[in-house]
């Protein structure tokens, strides 16, 4: 009944909930809050059982693989879309809630949250309705590929064709942008989670030793690359052999985490190189001359710009901090919502 | 050193080949950012193609970046990609280059303001209602709100009283119609018509026997006299309607006497409804109209009908205490 005012008391945000982030940028503020998508719930036994939210974000990711019987650590987002409805919605209102300060009204704020450009109407529609469900008075989506374009300053709105390739935690996203559309846009269920996963399978086989998905990101962070280099690094890593059951540390080379991601590689390589062969010649043409701009968790991955650019013969540039390019493209379309309409995505 | 510092950026050349130059050509060097990246190239003995080989770039491009010439690169953003692929090919540190760079640049207005200017004019929605369709329809609407409001809202005495008005003035209209013919047959009485039909049955007479004279006329005119009679039989439908008729514009002389409330309708000759509502206790209503009535009256055992002066009984044609009955 008091949508309309409490709307007026809140302010828009834009909202990108990724498969292992979300952030909030606030209309006027910038991005003011970075967090996991991750949420610990709490299993209270007795006469009152009831499941409550332990923590959300950070507090929440530091409990992964930590946790006793009662605690449970849950990524509710799963290949860049939902996995579990209601944790994803009450993750949403635990966010919104930490970026208003007001305390006289719940926040109504109006919401632009990016999707996976390859997601489904019902996993569009998921969003949509989890948003509402945490408080949202209307909710806007917009496709990935163009708020990462956006986010990393491309011209859009340009006749000219621009290639974002958005490495995000579950997802790739390979979008060509032409006139403030997208001209191809493709999608795999590609992304750091699976990379991780590779990290895990491969010292498992070839070492024999279990490693959680925490460890596994760190070591792809600290000496995981794409393309062999000139320098061989070595990272000391400890986890559970399977066959003594007993904690043991050991080492493992970049050479060996290059092995171990090429086959998630290639699948990415593999998406990029059809998107190239679908762009119509046109934009073909200006993609040779300005190359492709990677952005998300993944383009951090050391050379990988380099792996892009022997594959497929083109310039490759890494955005300026790539990770918050979805967030600030959303943002950028949220300044401007009301008089943006071609950018929006339909559900 | 120092002067070896100063010479590299104005000439441009490959002095710097010794080993320890990269360092301080990367941190000390305060000239533009084109020819940061050609020193630092020519320190590492590389050819601009084998850059251009190596960053997947054309040598044009790689020229136009060594000398600072960006409007035939393909814009801020790729450019800044570009410088910070090669500076880190060469080992130098991309974001002092940026920061050069932020320096220079200008601000630019969103890229996404293109696409705001070219939202002035709408095309017209295909299948969707237009401006028109709706117009319709809320008119339309207003006028079923403006029907339902006067039926609320005005008093039902006032159709009642118009809709009698209205009867009054359609109701009399046809007896001028009618009156002017059997009018004068009342001013002469009942014996009179019969000689005007003769009168108009005498052509068809006269044409049937072709050859007659005078004399056979006056035998035949006696004949014609028994069918006189059918013919003011059949003309006499009319005669009696007048006589009934007569009385209606002094009134039906039917009239109701309300003992107890009842509801009553009546209609008239013509089907229509001449009187229609609830009648309180001790109230009297004369009926105007045109018999025959067709009455229904509620509460019946409460109602006293008089017809021509004659009270009607209304027990014997009422079920459930209401009367239905028809009054010639």
């Amino acid at each position: 009944m008091f949508s309309f005012l409490r709307s007026y008391f809140s302010n828009d945000l834009a909202i990108d909930l990724g498969t292992a982030n979300t952030l909030i940028y606030v209309r006027g503020k910038g991005i003011v809050l970075d967090e996991p998508s991750v949420v610990a719930i709490r299993m209270e036994g007795g006469p009152n059982a009831k499941k409550t939210i332990q923590a959300v974000g950070k507090e929440a990711k530091e409990m992964l693989g930590k946790t006793p019987g009662a605690l449970t650590v849950i990524r509710p987002m799963k290949d860049g879309v939902i996995a579990d409805f209601t944790v994803t919605e009450q993750m949403l209102k635990q966010f919104i809630k930490k970026v208003h300060h007001s305390k006289l009204l719940a926040p109504s704020p109006r919401i632009i949250i990016c999707v996976p450009s390859g997601s489904t109407q019902v996993e569009r529609r998921a969003i949509r309705e989890s948003a509402i469900g945490a408080g949202a008075s209307q909710v806007f989506l917009i496709e990935e590929p163009m708020a990462a374009a956006i986010g990393a300053e491309l011209p859009v709105a340009e006749a000219t064709g621009s290639m974002i390739v958005d490495i995000g935690g579950g997802t790739t996203e390979v979008g060509v942008i032409s006139l403030g559309g997208m001209v191809y846009a493709g999608s795999v269920r590609v992304g750091g989670d699976k990379l991780d996963e590779a990290i895990i399978n491969y010292i498992s086989r070839n070492y024999g030793m279990l490693i959680g998905e925490n460890t596994a990101e760190n070591i792809k962070k600290t000496i995981g690359s794409a393309f062999p280099g000139a320098e061989v690094r070595e990272m000391e890593v400890s986890g559970i052999n399977k066959a003594e059951g007993i904690p043991r540390k050991f080492t493992i080379s970049s050479n060996e985490i290059l092995e171990a991601l090429t086959e998630p590689l290639n699948n990415i390589v593999s998406a990029v190189k059809s998107a190239l062969e679908k762009t119509p010649p046109e934009l073909g043409a200006d993609i040779a001359d300005k190359g492709m701009v990677l952005t998300g968790g993944g383009a951090l991955l050391r050379d990988l710009d380099r792996l892009f650019m022997e594959e497929t013969g083109l310039p490759v540039i890494v955005a300026e901090e790539p990770l918050t390019c979805v967030a600030r493209g959303c943002g950028l379309a949220l300044e401007k919502m009301d008089s943006l309409g071609s950018i929006f995505a339909s559900d | 050193m120092t002067d070896e510092i100063r010479v590299l950026p104005l000439a441009g050349s490959g002095l710097a080949a010794e080993s320890a130059a990269t360092d301080v050509v990367a941190v000390a060097m305060p000239s533009s950012v084109g020819e940061q990246l050609r020193a630092a190239r020519e320190a590492r003995q590389m050819s601009a193609s084998g850059i251009a080989q190596m960053l997947k770039l054309s040598v044009r491009q790689v020229d136009a970046l060594e000398i600072d010439d960006w409007s035939t690169l393909p814009g801020a953003t790729i450019v800044r990609g570009f410088i910070r692929n090669y500076a880190r090919l060469v080992d130098l540190d991309s974001d002092a280059l940026m920061a050069q760079l932020d320096a220079l640049r200008t601000p630019k207005s969103s890229d996404l303001d293109l696409l705001i200017a070219t939202n002035n004019a709408a095309l017209p929605r295909t299948g969707g209602m237009g401006r028109r369709d709706l117009a319709v329809v809320f008119s339309g609407l207003m006028l079923a709100g403006l029907a339902l409001l006067a039926y609320f809202f005005v008093p039902q005495e006032f159709w009642q009283s118009k809709l009698a008005e209205w009867n009054s003035v359609l109701a009399p209209a046809p007896p001028p119609v009618l009156a002017p013919e059997p009018a004068p047959a009342t001013a002469a009485g009942n014996v009179d018509p019969l000689p005007p039909a003769p009168v108009s049955d005498q052509p068809v007479p006269s044409g049937t026997p072709p050859a007659a004279d005078a004399g056979v006329s006056e035998k035949t005119a006696p004949p014609a006299v028994p069918p006189a009679p059918s013919v003011p039989s059949v003309s006499a439908v009319p005669v009696v309607d007048v006589k009934t008729n007569q009385p209606a514009p002094a009134g039906s002389g039917l009239k109701l006497i309300f003992a107890r409330p009842s509801w009553v309708e009546i209609r008239d000759r013509s089907g229509q409804v001449v009187f229609s509502q609830l009648n309180p206790a001790g109230s009297e209503r004369e009926i105007e109209g045109q018999p025959p009535f067709a009455l229904i009256v509620g509460n019946a055992s409460g109602v006293t009908v008089r017809y021509k002066g004659k009270n009607v009984e209304l027990d014997q044609r009422s079920k459930d205490d209401v009367a239905r009955l028809n009054l010639e």
